[in-house]
């Protein structure tokens, strides 16, 4: 199929590891032949070998060294009559000479001596001592290769011995299976034992997440579609659509994603396409938006004459999944993937480090970029001269800027190359867009999916690259006949892949910074590349196994930036989040201990604005770059209760009611309030696209969309480019003004989502010059947050009430909060 | 693999007694029953002339041992004589050189020496 991804390659411990840790150096390890089996000769915390653990317990007696080991392939065996007991076995040496051998102690070592022999029995030395081989024979593991090792206890390999005698090829996966039968999940710890614990633990939730993910996304097929047909040069094919079932929420569909198409009607033949999605619901409309990928030739057969009776399905894809899994394994089986100073912090290992030799520039600015103010050359200073380090970027603070201007210095100093990921595209394209500005050589690399859509750094995307090559006159030949007949020969379609393969490697192999999301960190096309630096942008909104894909692939020094106080990580099923899948790798570091280097000046919101989050989430550390006449905007006309305040809590008492899909929320008397707003700030001037309109629930959003198209009595046009959308959309962006639909208003149920204090933080913080909440006080005030939250703005008085053209202070007396919002 | 100086300090994990008497006694009994069937073997002299080859093997060697940790402590070589069906073989080993072999070599070759 076009644009399949090549097979993933899988790291496996090779077949001579150890069976119970995985050690496998081959001068370390015994077969046992007894059971083929192989064997170590660590001890971990048990008081014997591995090898004589297992010979004892499985009752085997005999084993073979490894064919790369020191003696090669010997077996070992007694020399004179050839028993392979090692429980019998001994050494003598010669009594003049460098030699020795091996005998059996029962009987040719305790036979008495020929007076001449020139071997000394009498000094027959035992081939298993304290427990374990001798360690000139079957040396002992390094020290950090059995740190590395999985971690075995002594009654757990007593239970895999057990497991064993029933079935010979059971592993630690059956010995999982065998022990939780409940369907509880294990939880996330903040320490493992080693690698193979981590696995253990996550690979179970990664798993249910992605067995929720596949059953929602198959279980969104709808019919009785409308297509609208588009058609392009290139053969290219567009059909838009409504999907009815997105107002839902529970299935968050994403540019990229791969939807299948069917024609159910009579008018055409049967027909089915699939294509990749390139446009989703937004403030402009809620179409849906297809391109098909097309067979050659197939393009007649699309049923671009129909408009009635389609149908479409998700086609799910368990790549991202796959590639968790698989970064986890590599974590564990291969230990090349971190350092070990890496590995262990990862572990949550106490570790000592020598300090690190950084080459401190004398200059912080980078070219291109901003200046930088104490904060960020005190975070730049510090990751430059620690293998591992967190970076917490409250809002506004330069978050992305500091990223950039720390990949800059990394790729100078540190002569390799950087790996530079986020979890989502958006967020990987604006650091990719920093970075080109520094004079760096940047490659974006996205995933073949996205390759049509459009990106402000769609010029440095490794395909673009590809395509401008003009080093290779042959590959621009062939893209030159692709492009004109859209099909190449067999034998030419050959030529063209491998070239383009070839170039691809070249442009990777060039770059300074290689850009891309987490999850494609996991491509097959960096499989063979090291990356000794690792930076992760927006990592606290990443699940911990997703962060491990870009860290895997050799890193030894690893930058987290993100901010723990905002939104993390999306998790769908409540099982696996409840188990702490929503935790991120870089909140459970901060839990163990490590501090996060803070950024601590805002450039973005209005001082009052930044006060009560400053206070709430930030120990009252964020200080303000801005002061506020550069963020009040006097030429807008609004009714701030207090001039110089451009803040207000509106209280709207409308109730809230289920959503026409039954799974949402909406809050009549709030949506017309906010058109009330949204037309006032036009009056005053403001453009559509300088002002945000953030509710929590999709119910609400679409109806606001819909209230202000009908009820506006400004031009219907500005409305649509007002951007209309989730707190989680608006993480990471700013407005100049933004309006915030609470919705949730009932006498007695809880307030959902508001309840998390990070999304109402992300909430508070989107705003630069202006921040117009409206919700219902009585409701709100009886959470502990938001009690704190309308105290702070009843006490400067912007807590108002009535029309809009007649705002009157407010002097409602609020509920009593339950003690706990957590 | 990676050079890199670290120090990893983890928690001890308690030994279970019963368990560990548990081991002790299948590893006796392991023991006693190996010998016990050999009780009964005939008792072949053990008589076979020492491999032709260099005296004085003890070398300083520095060389990797295959675990790659650090470097590793002086070592003497031996040969260990083997057979490979009826083919005599000898293979060389690198016995540290405190270990009992070595010191009693090193011993005997310092008296032969003074004489
Ligand atoms: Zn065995
Ligand atoms: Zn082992
Ligand atoms: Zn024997």
């Amino acid at each position: 199929p076009i644009g399949a991804a090549p097979e993933e390659e899988a790291v496996e411990l090779p077949p001579h590891a150890c069976a119970y840790c995985g050690i496998h150096s081959p001068g370390c390890v015994v077969k046992c032949l007894g059971c083929r089996k192989w064997f170590c000769s660590s001890r971990g915390n048990a008081q014997s070998s591995h090898i004589v653990n297992h010979l004892v317990r499985a009752r085997h007696k005999e084993v073979q060294l490894h064919p790369e080991s020191q003696l090669g392939d010997t077996t070992l065996e007694c020399y004179n009559c050839g028993t392979k007991n090692v429980f019998l076995l001994g050494f003598i040496p010669a009594k003049s000479d460098t030699v020795v051998v091996l005998l059996c102690r029962q009987p040719c070592a305790s036979a008495p001596s020929s007076k001449d022999m020139s071997w000394d029995i009498s000094r027959w030395q035992p081939l298993i001592e304290n427990r374990s081989f001798l360690p000139w024979l079957v040396a002992t593991p390094s020290d950090s290769e059995q740190l590395r090792a999985r971690h075995i206890s002594p009654p757990t390999m007593a239970k895999l011995e057990e497991l064993w005698k029933e079935n010979p090829d059971a592993n630690f996966a059956s010995l999982e299976t065998a022990s939780t039968t409940e369907d509880e999940p294990n939880p996330v710890l903040l320490k493992y034992d080693d690698p193979f614990h981590y696995q253990n633990i996550f690979g179970p939730l990664v798993k249910m997440e992605s067995d929720y993910d596949k059953k929602l996304k198959e279980a969104q097929s709808e019919d009785n579609l409308t297509v609208n047909w588009d058609h392009g040069l290139n053969n290219k094919y567009w059909a838009s659509f409504r999907l009815p079932k997105m107002e839902s929420g529970d299935v968050k569909l994403a540019v990229g994603d791969e939807m299948r198409l069917r024609y159910m009607g009579n008018l055409h033949a049967a027909w089915e396409g699939v294509g990749y999605v390139m446009k989703i619901p937004d403030n402009k409309s809620d179409d849906v938006q297809l391109e098909l990928r097309l067979a050659p030739k197939a393009e007649k057969s699309v049923p671009t004459d129909c408009t009635l009776n389609f149908m479409a399905d998700y086609v799910w894809k368990a790549t991202s999944y796959d590639r968790m899994q698989l970064a986890m394994k590599t974590f564990a089986v291969d230990e090349q993937s971190v350092s070990g100073y890496i590995f262990h912090k990862l572990l949550g290992h106490h570790v000592a480090v020598a300090a690190m030799k950084p080459t401190i520039p004398k200059q912080f600015q980078a070219p291109g970029l901003p200046e930088l103010n104490p904060s960020q050359i005190k975070a730049i200073k510090a990751v430059l001269s620690t293998p591992l380090s967190l970076i917490q970027g409250p809002p506004g603070t330069g978050k992305t800027v500091t990223s950039a201007t720390i990949i800059y210095h990394l790729a100078k100093t540190s002569n390799s190359q950087v790996l530079v990921c986020a979890p989502s595209n958006v967020a990987v394209d604006q650091l990719c867009e920093r970075i080109h500005k520094t004079g760096l050589k940047v490659v974006r690399l996205t995933a073949k999916s996205r390759e049509d859509v459009e990106s402000s750094v769609g010029f440095l995307s490794l395909h673009k690259q590809v395509e401008m090559n003009d080093t290779n006159q042959e590959l621009s030949k062939l893209q030159e006949l692709k492009a004109q007949f859209d099909q190449l020969s067999s034998q030419d379609e050959k030529k063209f892949k491998s070239l383009t393969r070839m170039a691809e490697r070249e442009i990777l192999s060039n770059a300074d910074v290689v850009c891309c999301t987490c999850v494609g960190a996991g491509d097959p096309r960096l499989a063979k590349l090291k990356f000794r630096t690792v930076l992760i942008d927006e990592s606290t909104q990443s699940a911990e196994p997703e962060c491990m894909i870009p860290l895997v692939l050799g890193c030894k020094q690893a930058v987290l930036v993100g901010d723990h106080k905002q939104l993390g990580p999306v998790i769908m099923n409540k099982k696996a989040a409840k188990a702490g899948l929503n935790q991120s790798l870089f909140e459970r570091l901060v839990l163990l201990g490590m501090a996060p280097i803070r950024l601590n000046t805002q450039y973005r919101m209005h001082p009052c604005l930044s006060e009560y989050p400053s206070n709430m989430f930030y120990d009252g550390t964020l200080q303000n770059g801005v002061t506020q006449h550069m963020r009040i905007r006097r030429e807008v006309d609004f009714p701030w209760p207090v001039a110089d305040m451009p803040m207000m809590f509106w209280s709207n008492l409308g109730t809230e009611e289920i959503s026409a899909s039954g799974t949402s929320y909406l809050n009549r008397t709030e949506a017309s309030n906010v058109e009330k707003v949204v037309t006032r700030f036009f009056k005053a001037g403001v453009k559509p696209t300088e002002i945000g309109v953030i509710t929590p629930y999709e119910g609400q959003r679409s109806y606001i969309v819909s209230t202000m198209q009908n009820v506006g009595t400004f031009k219907k046009e500005s409305y649509k480019e007002v951007e209309v959308a989730s707190v989680d959309a608006f993480q990471g962006r700013e407005k100049d003004f933004i309006v915030l639909s609470c919705v949730r208003s009932n006498d007695n149920q809880g307030i959902g989502f508001l309840s998390d204090p990070r999304r109402l933080n992300v909430a508070l913080t989107r705003a630069k010059y202006g921040l117009v909440i409206i919700g219902n006080p009585k409701v709100l005030s009886k959470h502990e947050l938001w009690h704190h939250l309308l105290v702070h703005f009843k006490d400067r008085k912007c807590l108002v009430e009535g029309p809009l053209t007649n705002l009157q202070a407010s002097l409602l007396q609020f509920s009593r909060p339950k003690p706990s919002y957590r | 693999s990676m050079d890199e100086e670290i120090v990893v300090t983890r928690e001890e994990e308690m030994v279970d007694p019963e368990a560990e008497a548990e081991f002790e006694h299948e590893y006796a009994k392991l023991m006693a029953e190996s010998l016990e069937s050999r009780k009964l073997e005939r008792k072949p002299i053990f008589d076979v002339p020492i491999p032709v080859m260099a005296k004085n093997r003890e070398s300083q060697s520095s060389q990797e041992t295959e675990t790659g940790a650090g470097p590793s402590a002086p070592t003497m070589a031996f040969a260990l004589l083997t057979k490979k069906g009826n083919r005599q073989q000898t293979k060389t080993v690198e016995l540290p050189s405190n270990s009992t072999f070595a010191v009693a070599m090193r011993n005997s070759q310092q008296a032969e020496r003074e004489e």
